[in-house]
């Protein structure tokens, strides 16, 4: 609780206590600091556990299936690009060597 | 008065070109290559299945060739292809969103040490723990978490309210770390065929 840690600070001290004893005790306790010191950035394990498992998929080799799709997309391309009929060529998925 | 309307309704506007031109095909293939990682990547984490998700990332990208004139220029591209792959995802009702849980090769590189923590994290380990998950969870864990989408361009991906993509990634990731410190054997074996290995060898080490 910080509001009533700082209230406690405040009146429990009695006036006679010299300032440095004062500074001294208040410093001393710092138990309320867990409320309101912003914390080291942790490491999010979540996060990081996401993160890796994102990026190990995504640094794997691309397999062959979608470069010969590229090669379709490619094909698709050119044949319209050259004035072919785009029909000529269609991309489709799925149509892998077996 | 022989002049056309100065401004606005003017009818001589040139219909929307339905075609695009070979640059700007090339553009938009390069843009699917360059996404071709990321997809697969999400594809796997949506799937858990290497195969089942390369096939997945396959047909999404033939659908965004098939649709890349719905694609408005200059938005952001990757969002785009993500919403393609997930909505195919579940409208084939793959699975019903259930996920295969274990990736063998994944499974085998499977502990990660985080820099400046003491605890390692194991992979297959989050992988079963991500399929335990209800599918909107684990979408919005790996869009956010992983992939590192805002929350904006998640909730365009999902269709749903930017609140409710926070409010998955918040359930999900408790979910996640209560089944990752929770005691393995009280876990549900989600693949009773294959026996559990690498985390609890892991651990007898």
């Amino acid at each position: 609780m910080n509001a009533s840690g700082s209230m406690l600070a405040a009146t429990a001290l009695p006036m006679s206590q010299s300032r440095e004893a004062n500074d001294a005790d208040y410093y001393q306790d710092q138990s309320f600091l867990g409320e309101f010191v912003e914390m080291p950035p942790q490491p999010d394990p979540i996060s990081a556990g996401l993160k890796k498992l994102f990026e190990t998929v995504a640094e794997e080799p691309i397999p062959d299936d979608f470069l010969s799709l590229l090669d379709q997309i490619d094909a698709e391309r050119s044949a319209r690009q050259s004035g072919a009929s785009p029909d000529a060529v269609k991309v489709s998925a799925g149509a892998k060597a077996q | 008065m022989s002049e056309p309307e100065p401004s606005g309704t003017t009818p001589a506007a040139p219909p929307r070109r339905v075609e695009r031109t070979p640059e700007e095909d090339l553009k938009f293939r390069n843009e699917l290559v360059a996404s071709i990682p990321a997809l697969r990547a999400f594809a796997r984490g949506l799937c858990g299945d290497r195969e089942l998700a390369d096939d997945l990332a396959q047909e999404a990208l033939a659908k965004a060739w098939g649709a890349r004139d719905s694609y408005l220029p200059d938005t952001h591209f990757k969002a785009w292809l993500f919403r393609i792959l997930r909505n195919h995802y579940y409208s084939q009702g793959r699975r019903a969103g259930r996920m295969a849980a274990w990736d063998e090769e994944l499974a085998e590189r499977t502990l990660i040490s985080l820099p400046g923590q003491g605890a390692a994290i194991d992979l297959a380990d989050m992988q079963r723990g991500l399929a335990t998950l209800p599918a909107e969870q684990r979408e919005a864990l790996l869009l956010v978490g992983a992939s590192g989408l805002a929350y904006e361009e998640v909730a365009a991906i999902a269709g749903c309210a930017v609140g409710t993509v926070k409010s998955r990634v918040a359930r999900g990731r408790q979910a996640l770390l209560k089944f990752m410190n929770g005691p393995a054997e009280a876990r549900p074996n989600p693949d009773p065929d294959k026996p559990k290995k690498s985390s609890e060898m892991a651990r007898a080490a």
